[in-house]
């Protein structure tokens, strides 16, 4: 059950390398028009490509053609220094067919048309205690394939690095298909790590333009539905284990309590984060007989199925009282914490088919409470990991803004346009305003900035400011 | 400059185990509170240095034993126990569930080290590393990190508690009764593992009985058994025979023979000897004399570890030279040590806060020598100068560079500026240092307290002072320097 494991710490992965407020991102780019036909390059693998099988399979056959490769510490320098290396060096290198069948497995897992990480069933009866090993290397085969993809970026082999691209948002698309937030989140890195490299790739000379290939893109490159319901089955089989029908014994309840503690305590191990105590929590709530009444009344409030105005109504709330007031204290504060939880999720999860702007806009009038409930670190914040996906979009879009600028250059001897609205080519909106990007032209360089969601504005990933100039 | 003690053949025991009291030669300062900060704990950070200096030894070592309130920084706080008996609940629960997702000891080996940097209290966590190394236990024979990891919570529960009550755990402890073959121990056909190996290394030393007692320990303990969750007494299996053990004759079980054993004056010299070897002094091995009032002490306070450890840590042969960079640090000590003093501890929630996953870690531990829950023998790890060989030391120099350019945690390229909170330079922007000199003399102070050799200080500013003395370059050149400085000599004493 690496999910829970993954969350915090795939977190810090996710953020893109491209710098926040604080250092503009930097584009030296060449005019260049669109490529004939327009669909020449596009970034995901076509149906046309595709061929019958299973992915997830393949994926992990990567890991069993070059153990080494992928973990030994020579393999791990190796692939950080082709990450990390200037593309100028990296061109020595001559690495165009770098991992060899190792990501050519990869290459074919990215065109196969029939995905299943046959996962769900066992998220359904075991619940949080699903191991997810396969997920995790995901992020390692993502890391290899952006040292390829620069090794052919740096040798200017573009249709070969365009073709790992696909690869790589093929894969990232995919993970967006897995039922936990974990493997969502893998899908966003990797898709990340793609922009990284195409960012460079358009800065190189002889570039193709991509505006249409990035237009073709699908507006979630990577999804987070399947994830989210994942996650959320897998919570409601751990919650199932208090129970609403009985009173449960010392001993039920402390492996209740003890596998929450640990599971909670688990996930922030593994982050790195400091200890927090779920027992401490509780015990102070079960000694206090004022809560643990509180606690009943909002139990039997809310499962009173009459209408409140009904005569029967306030029979069936007694009736509900008593119960639970022959419940042990832990159990009432257990059941209250889950009643509680799976409201405050509902609440988020409705919201994430919106846009991120919409979704922005909603907090800021409904101003929720940030108190966190027991249960709150069962998965990733969804409200983070959609503005990690609005990330990844924002950055596409504003490629995208680039590939435009170079088209238009192309047309008008080398210039940039005065405003967006002079390229007369559509261009898609901040995802986190739902407005076009601020864009102005000062001399020879164009900037445009991109927004944040409300209140995460000094983060340094958000405010993102590209700055473009015409060689 | 210190007061330099007579050699330990010519110390006057009383004298020697007296406790130190500071005086305007040789005062507290963060030179004492460092070595008692190697010792009794895994190192210490800036902050608790400055506010070890500030309390003085004895409120220092008390907040030592007192664990979490070091954090908390309210000593005597109504509740502090409660919340610490919490938290290690708390924490052992994380620990069964990382045992229970692990196979080859990786997972329990991240939740000992997050325990030993997150959870509080690091001189018991030091004591329990000493006594798995004293009860040395590997999960290549025992197969079960739930058994490794109980067997852990048990060392953890008795790490300074009385030392009876640890070796009557232990005798019953399951890992134990599988990596000593007690299963096998039936009437009859008694196997003698443990009980040779209970006198030889976990409580007599070799001279102090012989093979007859081996044999009639065996027989003793015969029936102790497990059925890979717990222990199970077998009566059918136990030998109740009459047993001459020790010079005593009956009937005895094996808790019988606990007893006996603890009654030996032995027992406490064989601790209280390898404790000073832990605590004080690896580099040499004091006279029986020295050591006696200790033993004595320990005999009668009913083998008191906490007490045996807080005279020997309060002690003027503590805070001598006969003690100070007498240990070469094991690679746990290494690692953690340099990570707590590189690490700017910010509160969650800073926006300079960044986490501290211990996983990343195990590896550079492991490679180091010191596979946590997998000592290379039932001796344990032999320590000292066996840590340090070509390959370890490698593995020492590439932790120190990853860990000084802030790439431990992230994957950042070379020479990027790392988060404030894994900066190695950011002590001494902290400080206000300005130029060479005073950058080299910050982070000496933290890093090496009680100095270098001057030559090497002064290599050290001729380093740093090469180029501009503020900037990105002049701070690369100072992560530059840490990195050399958790490679020399003088780092790798504990």
């Amino acid at each position: 059950m690496h999910r829970v494991l993954l969350t915090a710490v795939v977190l810090t992965w996710l953020l893109p390398s491209a710098q926040g407020s604080d250092s503009p991102v930097r584009f030296q780019v060449q005019p260049m028009a669109a490529p004939k036909p327009a669909l020449r390059y596009v970034l995901l693998p076509e149906v046309r490509e595709l061929h019958p099988g299973n992915p997830a399979q393949w994926y992990v056959r990567c890991f069993a053609e070059q153990r080494n490769f992928f973990f030994s510490k020579e393999g791990v320098t190796e692939r950080e220094r082709y990450r990390a290396l200037p593309l100028a060096q990296l061109r020595s290198q001559h690495l165009d067919d770098y991992g060899g069948n190792a990501l050519r497995q990869a290459d074919w897992a990215a065109r196969l048309d029939a995905l299943d990480w046959q996962v769900g069933q066992r998220l359904r009866t075991d619940g949080l205690d699903v191991q997810l090993p396969e997920v995790q290397p995901l992020r390692i085969l993502g890391m290899a394939l952006q040292a390829r993809f620069r090794a052919r970026i740096a040798a200017g082999h573009f249709d070969s690095a365009i073709d790992n691209a696909k690869t790589m948002f093929g894969l990232a698309r995919h993970l967006g298909q897995y039922p936990a937030l974990a493997g969502n989140q893998i899908g966003l890195s990797i898709a990340n790590q793609a922009v990284d490299s195409l960012d460079e790739m358009v800065q190189q000379p002889g570039c193709p333009n991509l505006y249409w290939a990035l237009t073709d893109l699908p507006r979630h490159v990577v999804e987070l539905r399947q994830g989210v319901q994942g996650d959320r089955t897998q919570a409601d089989v751990e919650l199932a284990r208090i129970h609403d029908d009985a009173p449960m014994s010392a001993e039920e309840l402390e492996q209740v309590v003890s596998r929450l503690s640990g599971r909670m305590g688990f996930a922030r191990e593994q982050a790195g984060l400091p200890p927090r105590s779920v027992r401490a929590g509780l015990e102070a709530r079960v000694h206090n007989a004022d809560q643990v009444r509180a606690a009943c009344r909002r139990l039997a409030s809310a499962e009173c199925t009459d209408d409140a105005s009904a005569p029967q109504a306030a029979y069936q709330f007694l009736e509900l009282s008593m119960k639970y007031n022959k419940f042990p204290p832990m159990q009432v504060i257990l059941l209250d914490e889950k009643r509680a939880y799976q409201a405050r999720r509902d609440q988020t999860m409705k919201l994430l088919g919106l846009e991120a702007w919409q979704i922005d806009n909603m907090l800021a009038r409904e101003k929720r409470s940030a108190d966190k409930g027991l249960f709150d670190g069962f998965g990733p914040d969804l409200l983070q990991m959609k503005w990690a996906q609005a990330r990844l979009e924002q950055r596409l879009a504003l490629l995208r803004h680039v590939e435009a600028l170079r088209l238009y250059a192309a047309g008008h001897h080398g210039k940039l346009p005065r405003q967006l609205a002079d390229m007369e080519l559509p261009l898609p909106s901040d995802p986190f305003t739902g407005k076009p990007f601020r864009y102005h032209l000062d001399g020879a360089t164009a900037y445009l900035d991109g927004g944040s969601p409300r209140g995460d504005g000094n983060q340094p990933t958000y405010n993102i400011h590209y700055e473009i100039t015409i060689r | 400059m210190a007061v330099m003690l007579p050699p330990l053949d010519q110390l006057d025991p009383a004298d020697a185990w007296a406790p130190w009291r500071p005086t305007a030669t040789d005062p507290w300062n963060r030179k004492w509170a460092a070595h008692l900060y190697r010792r009794a704990a895994f190192g210490a950070n800036r902050a608790e240095l400055i506010q070890a200096v500030r309390l003085g030894p004895d409120a220092t070592l008390d907040a030592l034993f007192r664990g979490g309130a070091i954090r908390a920084g309210k000593p005597g706080v109504p509740g502090v126990a409660e919340a610490n008996r919490i938290l290690d609940e708390t924490l052992e629960d994380i620990g069964r569930i990382a045992a229970d997702r692990d196979d080859a000891g990786q997972q329990i080996r991240g939740w000992w080290l997050y325990v030993i940097l997150q959870g509080g209290h690091p001189l018991r966590e030091k004591m329990t590393l000493f006594w798995h190394n004293h009860f040395a236990t590997s999960i290549a024979k025992v197969q079960n990190p739930l058994l490794m990891f109980r067997q852990n919570c048990l060392l953890r529960h008795h790490a300074l508690d009385h030392f009876g009550a640890l070796l009557q755990g232990i005798s019953r402890d399951p890992a134990m009764l599988f990596w000593l073959d007690g299963n096998s121990n039936v009437k009859g056909r008694p196997n003698e593992n443990y009980a040779r190996e209970l006198m030889e290394l976990f409580s007599l030393g070799v001279g102090h009985y012989t093979e007859k007692d081996v044999r009639a320990g065996a027989r003793a303990f015969t029936g102790w058994h497990t059925d890979s969750q717990r222990f199970r007494f077998d009566t059918r299996v136990h030998d109740d025979g009459s047993k001459t053990f020790l010079g005593r004759t009956g009937p005895w079980n094996g808790g019988d023979i606990l007893h006996i054993i603890l009654a030996q004056p032995a027992c406490a010299r064989f601790l209280v000897r390898k404790l000073y070897h832990y605590l004080i002094s690896e580099s040499t091995d004091p006279p029986d004399a020295l050591l006696e009032p200790l033993c004595k002490t320990f005999r009668q306070s009913n083998y008191d570890v906490a007490a045996l450890v807080r005279t020997m840590l309060a002690s003027r042969l503590f805070y001598s030279e006969h003690a100070f960079r007498q240990r070469i640090k094991s690679p746990v000590e290494y690692v953690v040590g340099a990570v707590r003093a590189v690490y700017g501890a910010y509160p969650e929630g800073d926006p300079d806060y960044q986490p501290l996953p211990p996983q990343v870690l195990v590896r550079w531990v492991n490679d180091m020598g010191q596979r946590l829950f997998a000592p290379p023998n039932v001796k344990g790890w032999p320590g000292a100068q066996a840590w340090l060989n070509t390959s370890t030391v490698l593995e020492r120099d590439n932790f120190a560079a990853a860990l000084a350019s802030g790439s431990l945690w992230s994957h950042a390229p070379a020479g990027a500026t790392p988060p404030k909170a894994f900066d190695a330079a950011r002590v001494v922007h902290e400080e206000g240092a300005r130029g060479a000199e005073d950058a080299v003399r910050v982070l000496l102070d933290l890093y090496v307290p009680g100095g270098v050799r001057p030559t090497t200080r002064t290599k050290l500013v001729a380093f740093v002072a090469n180029g501009s003395a503020t900037g990105p370059t002049f701070d690369q050149r100072v992560r530059e320097a840490v990195h050399a400085i958790l490679t020399m000599p003088e780092y790798q004493l504990a």
